[in-house]
Formats: structure tokens, sequence, C-alpha cells
């Protein structure tokens, strides 16, 4: 730590050199659409200085006093260049015009994995996401996401992100700035983000920032589009299972811009029909309908009020509702009575943001945020009895409900300070109000008249986290790069207070033009946790609290990557990591989320996690063929003092090998290709092998025992599957028409989604059985953007 | 909630398909199988039988040929166990005592060598029952005294016999009844139920709230209007094997068919098999209530 401060200290000298410098600063942004280019390259080749676009687009670059040619540049973008006369600060903004075929020329405009200090972190392409097969033709960041080394997906076809051992809560899943708790559709085979709403994904596994807090294990930070400045577009798809729909276009030229984007799934109308065939041939008493749909939409407003003031609104609005409703009718003493019964499941996400830009100075930028984020689960169900005809005057009305939920309301301003082309400092505060509805249970019964009306389960709990940090990205030498800084959290519960003060440090070392050495630190610190017993991330999982008796997560990772720029497009990078997780929650033995009457608190033990490994990802970035290989050789275990006789077990989702294999070629204009192959070790999953007689209780009755040696003791069979997609171009009048054809699991593998002891259809003989979700599916999807 | 489970389940099967795989498990061979609770003055019984991998569908079998030993903590042998009927067999002209060590070693053909270690801990005596009178029900607060030196474990019965006598026949009716506990102590460190239940007629705990100092236990149970009501009180100093072995199994059975519920591991102190080799020492006493 003290290390940290003297270096930052001691660089903050550098600012002061005395020489007449001016700053050249503004805007680059999409010359067709006006949107933000995040992480636009801006550089002068003559002094070998540079610096590179913010979130908003915003760079900012100090030169000595003269004329500089000035090179602005984005991946799939014509590069610009610009003689800029500095005898005084100048405010260039800069629009850049797109290429046409990507060649290698265009990468150049790429920031480069070996100049940067950022290790551990990717940057998903959209277009990429978009042109390779998923399952059911659903486009799904977090899909894509899973096919990177040290990412896992957790069960089949699930939009689970285990990260570097991590757990799924994780993960700051930040859609514009604002967490998301629940980034599931359809219990977790689909997540919530609609690819056609996103600009950026960039997702940091580990050295991580000191801009960056609140979760242990990755940062999965996903931009809205902003809108286009200059014209109305258009992107829309059909789907198998929905169709969405995404426009944006100015409200004011070049002024304010929109962009909202939906999408729904059908399989509920789909449905309608077979069922009420269903009903029709049932000749029995009861009718049974039920259903199951999700939908969201994704808004944005952004409005610049002048070359330093700049104002988002962005919004997130998802839900997701399973029914079942069912009528059984009765004859008794000459009376006919209807017996009426409905259950279900809804969860859904909101959000919203406000941000303002504003730039204070040519060096000094800021983004204030004002920010809400809620995620409600409500499970229920209930049944009414009544006589035909008196269907207000119930005989017996009763309901459950189960409620839980999280609700955040937050705010921050972060500041970006450039003082010369070597530092760049950025420093914030923060401050986000919690308030936490872990399982609140209400019973009603109405009988004849006769109320019970009762609440019970666990209580709100309400917690404020706020925090600061700072943290300079500098060069130290020609050849040597650093980004130092701390990140100091604190989080007041139930008259409690924690704090954890976090040190960040990123190293790099370049070793020649073309590779660099890099290394990192991160101590982070997690006030929230997940509790959660089911394995495919249901809805029912609960966020809660770090409370006075059970203490916050803390992570420490060490990371050393090696990263080289190979010919012809391509690179290859290599990072070993060590991380240690505390204060991990489990729960007991025994216990279940049906467990209702036992406080949350009660119900869970405390341990460690230990994850290391090493992820080789070999990339090609251009030509019509391009793609990557990722492997991760890896090691995952957690230790808890009462569980598994407080013996180390492997975490469900240990794997010791991942591949990936994601290819794509380009034909041509009108087709593309894409492929997909996975293959990883099977989960840990605990299963009893032997069983034995019980001692005879008092009653000199004998049980029989199922034996568990450990937790997750057994393997299931390795997971591995072949995706392929075509997707067919056509140039339209008004725009352009795709139709993409996938196979999800084109050689139809049996993955493993559980394993249990039982009997197969038609058997008597007991088995281990297998249970897999997903045979080959194809897929076809038509979408449009014009 | 069940319909929506279903119909989860029913939606889980629009796509799902399952087939049978090998038990992949270098060798789930038969082990031998030790059960038994003894106190310290009572004829020490076990029974042994085997086990089977978990797809086996039979009655385990029981071991009635095997070769068990008796011995102490010095490795002396005490005697055998000989065999009496469906896998019981007992050491016969041995009284185990309190404050000792018992070893257990058996073998049987074809089968691995197995043994087990217990200790039949000191006999704890109740210092004092106070009883108070509530509506209806009668409660009971127990104290004894804890012993600093080592970790004590304690099972504490509460076996009401309640007795009808016919007045025209003379028959004479009676039965048993658990009793719910109260005491912190025991949600703390004992059996109790995941889900809160508080009820039963034996309830476990540690000393690790009350180490060294006197225990206070609270209890109650119903009252009944009968001719004759006796309350026994046992105090039983048990060992950590069967404290642990107890409360392992209790909430085993709880949680069996609970798919939500997490898997418990049954304790067992059985080197190279399963099962249970315990003790306890036991102190009695009789209320007569009315």
């Amino acid at each position: 730590m003290k290390l940290i401060l003297f270096t930052l200290l001691s660089l903050t000298s550098l600012f002061a050199a005395a020489q007449t410098k001016y700053t050249v600063s503004g805007y680059v942004k999409d010359a067709e659409t006006g949107e933000a280019l995040i992480g636009a390259r801006v550089f002068v080749p003559a002094l070998s200085v540079g610096a590179i676009a913010n979130t908003y687009g915003f760079y900012s670059l100090t030169l000595p006093q003269g004329v500089h040619e000035v090179v602005f540049s984005f991946v799939g973008k014509e590069p610009s260049k610009m003689q800029v006369t500095l005898d005084a600060n100048v405010s260039l903004n800069l629009e850049l015009k797109p290429a046409g075929m990507l060649s290698e020329v265009l990468v150049t405009g790429e920031v480069k994995q070996h100049e940067s200090t950022e290790m551990s972190t990717t940057e998903l392409p959209m277009s990429k996401v978009k042109s390779l097969p998923v399952l059911l033709g659903e486009i799904d960041v977090i899909k894509t996401a899973q096919l990177l080394p040290g990412i896992k997906a957790g069960s089949e076809g699930s939009s689970g992100i285990y990260v570097r051992g991590g757990g799924p809560d994780q993960n700051l899943i930040l859609l514009d700035g604002v967490p998301i708790y629940n980034a599931n559709h359809l219990f977790g085979f689909f997540s919530v983000f609609n690819a056609d709403a996103i600009n950026n994904v960039k997702i940091v596994k580990g050295g991580f920032p000191a801009e960056y807090g609140g979760r242990i294990s990755s940062v999965i930070d996903i931009r809205m589009k902003e809108g286009d400045m200059k014209k109305l577009h258009g992107e829309g798809s059909v789907g198998i299972i929905s169709s969405k729909l995404m426009l944006n276009g100015p409200i004011i030229k070049d002024k304010t811009s929109f962009m909202i984007s939906a999408r729904r799934t059908y399989i509920d109308l789909l449905a309608k029909p077979f069922i009420k065939l269903a009903n029709a041939k049932n000749t029995g008493n009861d009718k049974v309908t039920g259903g199951y749909y999700f939908y969201d939409v994704n808004a944005k407003i952004n409005h610049i009020i002048n070359d330093k003031n700049r104002i988002y609104f962005s919004a997130y609005l998802g839900d997701d509702k399973f029914y079942v409703n069912s009528t059984y009718d009765y004859v008794d003493n000459a009376k006919t009575y209807y017996e009426e019964s409905n259950g279900g499941l809804s969860w859904g996400n909101k959000i919203m943001a406000l941000r303002w830009n504003h730039q204070f100075s040519p060096k000094l930028f800021a983004n204030t945020t004002l920010n809400f984020s809620d995620y409600r689960f409500k499970t229920g169900f209930g049944m009414t009895v009544y006589e035909d005809g008196k269907k207000d005057t119930p005989d017996q009305n009763y309901s459950f409900d189960y409620l839980s939920g999280i609700t955040d309301w937050g705010g921050n301003v972060h500041f970006s300070y450039y003082p010369n082309p070597n530092h760049k400092v950025e420093f914030g505060v923060g401050e986000i109000y919690h308030t936490f509805k872990p399982g609140v249970n209400q019973f009603k019964y109405d009988n004849n008249g006769a109320t019970t009306d009762t609440v019970f389960g666990g209580k709100r709990t309400y917690a404020h986290e706020f925090y600061g940090f700072i943290q300079d990205d500098f060069k130290i030498s020609k050849r040597i790069m650093a980004n130092l800084g701390v990140h100091f959290s604190n989080f007041i519960v139930r008259d409690k207070y924690y704090n954890a003060l976090q040190p960040r440090a990123a190293f790099n070392f370049l070793l020649d033009e073309k590779s660099s050495l890099k290394v990192s630190y991160s101590h982070m610190a997690q006030y929230l946790h997940l509790l959660t017993n089911t394995t495919i991330g249901l809805p029912t999982d609960l966020w809660v609290p770090a409370t006075d008796t059970i203490p916050f997560q803390i992570g420490d990772q060490y990371a050393v990557g090696y990263t080289r720029e190979l010919k012809a497009g391509y690179r290859i990078g290599a990072e070993a990591y060590y991380k240690q997780m505390n204060n991990l929650i489990e729960y007991k033995e025994g216990a279940s989320f049906f467990d209702t009457s036992n406080d949350w608190e009660k119900l869970v033990e405390v341990g460690k996690g230990y994850s290391y490994g090493l992820e080789v990802l070999f990339e090609k970035r251009t030509g019509k063929t391009t793609g990557w290989i990722g492997y991760t050789l890896s090691w995952t275990n957690r230790q808890f003092d009462n569980l598994n006789n407080g013996n180390i077990f492997p975490y469900r989702y240990d794997s010791r090998h991942n591949i990936s294999v994601v290819v794509t070629h380009k034909f041509n204009d009108k087709i593309d290709i894409g492929v997909v192959w996975v293959y990883a070790t099977g989960n840990a999953v605990t299963l009893a092998l032997q069983q034995y007689n019980a001692l005879e209780d008092q009653n000199y009755f004998s049980s029989t025992v199922e034996h568990v040696d450990g937790r997750n003791n057994y393997r299931m069979p390795s997971y591995h599957r072949l995706d392929i997609g075509v997707n067919i171009h056509k140039e339209k009048k008004w725009g352009q028409a795709t139709w993409s054809f996938g196979l999800y699991n084109a050689y139809n593998r049996q993955n493993p989604f559980y394993l249990e002891f039982g009997y197969l259809k038609n058997s008597d003989k007991k088995v281990l059985k297998q249970v897999s979700l997903f045979p080959i599916i194809p897929s076809i999807n038509y979408s449009f953007k014009f | 909630m069940q319909k929506v489970l279903f119909f989860l389940a029913l939606s889980s099967l629009l796509f799902s398909c399952e087939k049978e795989i090998p038990l992949e498990q270098e060798e789930i061979a038969p082990r031998i199988v030790v059960n038994g609770i003894f106190a310290a003055g009572d004829t020490i019984a076990v029974n042994l039988s085997e086990s089977r991998d978990v797809l086996y569908e039979g009655t385990l079998p029981n071991l009635t040929e095997a070769t068990a030993k008796l011995y102490d903590g010095n490795d002396n042998f005490l005697g055998d166990f000989v065999h009496e009927s469906n896998g019981v067999y007992k050491v016969p002209g041995y009284l185990p005592v309190a404050g000792m060590t018992y070893r257990i070693k058996v073998s049987s053909s074809g089968l691995t060598d197995v043994s087990a270690e217990t200790n039949t801990p000191a006999v704890i005596s109740v210092t004092s029952v106070d009883t108070l009178r509530k509506s209806d029900r009668m409660s009971y607060e127990i104290k004894f005294n804890d012993d600093p030196a080592v970790t004590n474990y304690y099972a504490l019965t509460l076996t009401k016999m309640v007795i009808y006598v016919d007045d025209l026949t003379g028959e004479v009716y009676y039965y048993e009844d658990t009793y719910y506990s109260t005491s912190e102590i025991f949600t703390q460190n004992g059996s109790a139920d995941v889900d809160g239940t508080k009820w039963g007629s034996i309830f476990l705990f540690s000393d690790a709230s009350f180490n060294g100092s006197t225990c206070s236990f609270t209890a109650e149970q119903d009252i009944d209007d009968a001719d004759s009501v006796v309350v026994a009180i046992g105090l039983r100093s048990v060992s950590e094997d069967y404290f642990k072995y107890s409360v392992s199994h209790s909430k085993y059975q709880e949680t069996q068919g609970d798919p939500f519920a997490q898997p418990v591991q049954v304790y067992t102190n059985v080197e190279n098999g399963f099962g249970i080799f315990g003790a306890y020492s036991a102190f009695t006493d009789t209320l007569i209530i009315q």
C-alpha cells in the first residue's frame, strides 16, 4: 500500500513539468450515426504519444505548443489524419467514416492489447456476437462471453457466468453503469440483454482498475446504443421463440437522439390452441391452462446541451411470467361447486440511469450518474372454492405468496483527468442505498368469513454502500506502464460498519514492438451474497447483504500474462492466475429453499474458495476468416469448516479443461457462416454411491442411509457441442434483410444436465440416469435493418 | 406450488431426454457396517451388516459369520463378540465402565477389515429439577454441572408415562410421550430440525455455550388428566461419535425426499466401513407428577 501511495505521489510531480503545452480534446463519433466511438485511438506518430476515447467518446491529449499531425482511428473505420495547430487549447470533435471490408490496416485503429495496462480484459464486438450460431437463434452477448477462456457457462444452455472459479453473484453486470441483479430470462436459458440495443460489451476478469468495486470476480460492462443523431434507423427480427424491434434516430438532428428496443417471446400464444384442444378432448371435470413469456424493453435518450454538457437517460424494463390456472367442478349435496386454482412465478428487473457528462476543462471530464435498480421475484398459488353462481362469496379462498427482491438507489461522480499524454488519472465517489427483501411469505385464508392474513419470513434489511477511488494509468518509461489505484468501500448494515481498502496494481512490460508481459494484483470486497441451492440460476436465488453475523466477501487475485501480436492479424495471449475468496456462503447441510421458518442467516455456513489456472487465447482478427481458440486449465475448490467434514471439496463448476473454437467466415457480402465447438470437463455433483443399514432407533426401526463420500464427489460426463450457423444477407431498397439458419448441437450430443438414480421408461432396473436438455435444435431467424 | 413445479418439470420435458450411464467408480465394493451404541454398565451389542452400491435393490445382508473383537484404548483384548441372531453380536461377560476407551475390530471373508473407537464419558448427574405448571403444560428446568476439562456432549430424555385405570375392568393403559424443548442450547448446538421444529423424545447438545458452568435446560410436556403420571428424566453423557452420528442422521432423515435440500453426509467413525460405534453413560431420575 505504501508503495502505491509513494508511486502515486512521486508521479504527480511529473505533472508540473515546465513546458508550454496545450490540450486538444473533444469527442470521436461515428460519421454515420453520430454515436460515440468507445475506445477510439487518438495518436501523434511524431511524438509516439496518444490517448484513448472513454466510454462517452471523449478524449484529451496534451501536447507541446506547435503543429501536430494527429491520427484518429477506430476498428472498422477509415482513419483520419488532422493537422492541429496548438497555440491554445483546441476543442476538436471528429467523425470517422466506415471502411469497406475489414482489413488488416483497419485493425490498427484498435488499441493494441500489448500496449495497454489492461489485462484479463476482453471487448466483445457486437458484429461477432451477431454472426455466431446460438440456441434457438436467440442472439445473446452472455452466451458469446461464455466462449472466452476463464468464463464458464454453468449448466447446459444456461446464461450463468462463472469467472475464474467465482460464483454467479460475484459478477458486476452493469447496463449503462447500473447493476443488474438477475440477468436471466427463461430460467437462465437466455440473458436479459437484447443484442440489438447494445453498443459495446467489456468483460474484466482480473487486474481490476480501481474504478470498479462491489464484486470480486468480474465486471461485465454493457453499454446501450445511444441512438443515431443523423437519421432514423431500425432493426428487427422474427425468430422461433421471440421477435424484436429496435428503432433509433434523431429527435433533434445532431442534438438529441433516442433508441428504443423491445422483445417478446410467444411460446404462450403458440401453445394456446394446443392447450384448448387438450382441454376439449379432456372428458374429466378439470381444465388446465398455462403459459410462459418474457419481454424486455430498452430505451435511451441522449441530448447534447452544448460542447461541454451532455445528458443521457436510459432505462430497461423486463419481466418473465410463468402461470398455471386450473378449474375443477364437482357436485356435493346436489349443488355444483367450482374449485379454481392458480399458481405461477414472475420475476423481472427495472433499471434507470440519468447521466450528465460535463467537461470542466480540456483536461478534466466528469460523469455524474443517478441510478435506480430493482429486482423482484414472486411465486404464489391460490385456490377458491365456490358454489355455482356464488363466485363473489366463496366458501373457501386461500393464497400463498413468496416475495423477494432487492432495490437500489444510487449516485456517483467520476472524474477523468488528463494532465499529460503519460498520465490518465481517474477518481470519484459513489453511494448505493440497498433495500433487501429476502423471502417474505404472505398467507391469506378465508373460510366462510373467518379470515387469516399473516406475513412471515425474512425481514427487510437496509444498507448503505459508499466508496471512493483514485487510479492513475501512466507510463513509467518507454517500455513500462502501470495502472495503480485504490478503491475504498464502506458498508453500513444494522448498525454494523464494514470497510475495505482495496489496492489495485497492474504493470505492463513491453518486451518488444509486438509483445508484452503483464502482471496484476487486485484486492476486492463484496458486501452482497447470493443464496442459491439450485444449479440453473433460478429466480428463487436470494440476494442478501453482509450482516452483523455474516461477513462480506473478499477476493484477492494475482495474474501474470503474456501477449504477442503475430503476422496477418493473429494474436496469442496466455494468462495464469491465482484467486482466493474469503467469506463465501453456502447453505448448511440439509437446508432447503423451502425452509421459510428460519431466517436465512441461520441456514448458511461461511467458508473459503480457491481457484487457479492457465488461460490461452489464440485469435485471428482480420481477413475473411476470423475467430479464436480458447483453452483453460483450472482448479476451483471450496472449504467450509462445517461442510464436508471441514475437508476441501471441488466447486460444482470446477472444470479441469475447457476448450472453445469459434470461427466465422465471410464468403462475400451476401453469405457468412459461424461455427462454434466447445468442450468442458464434466461438472462436479454430489452423489451417494453406497447404501447401508442405519442404527435402529428407539423404536427398533432400521432405515437405510445412502452414503455421500464427499461434496461434489462425482464427475458428470464431459460436455461438448458443435453449433453451425449461416447468415444470408440481401440488400433491399429499404435496407438489408438477413436470413439466419442455425443448428445448435449439430451432432446431437446428449450432454448432461443432471444425474440421478432411478428407472428408465419401461424398465424396472435401477440405473444412474443422465438427463439431457437440448438435442440437435435447428433455428431460423429473419432479421432486417434500415 | 406443486402445480408450478409440475409444469416446470413438464416444460423441461419438451426438450429433455434421459439415458443410462455407467456408474464410474473405481470400485464400489461392499464394506462392513458396524452399528452399536452401548451404555456403561450394559452389555455391548452391535449389529454387523454389509453395504451395497446404491443401485442394489435387495435387503442389505447381515453378517452372521464375522469375527469381531473388543479392545480397550491401549489395545488390550477384552473379549470376542458372539453372534446371537440377525447380525447382532454381543460380548458376553463384559460390562463396559465409564471413562474408558473401546475399540472394535471386525473382519469377514471377502471384505476389508474395519475398526472403530469410542469412549464412555463420565456420568454427569442432574443436580436439580424444578417444575412449573403452566396452563396446559408442565415446564421442567433441569440443571447439571458441566466438566470444564473436556468437551461434553449430552442427550436428554424426558419420558412421560401416563397411566389410566379403567374403573370397570381394572385394566391399565399407558403411553409415553415426546416433549418440547424451549432451550437455546439445544437449538444452537443440538439436533434441531432444519425447519425449526423442536420436539422429540431425545435432544442432543454440546457444552459449547456453557462449558464448565451449570447448564440449565428447559423442557415442556402437555399435561394429562390421568390417574398417574410419572416422568423419567435421563441425562446421557454421550461420546462425540454418538453425538455427531445422531445429529447428522436425524438431519438426513428429515430432508429425505426434498429435492431442494442440500445433501447431508451422515457421520461415521468406522474406518474402512460405515456405521457408528458409540457409547454413553446415563443418569436417570424419576418424578411422580400425579
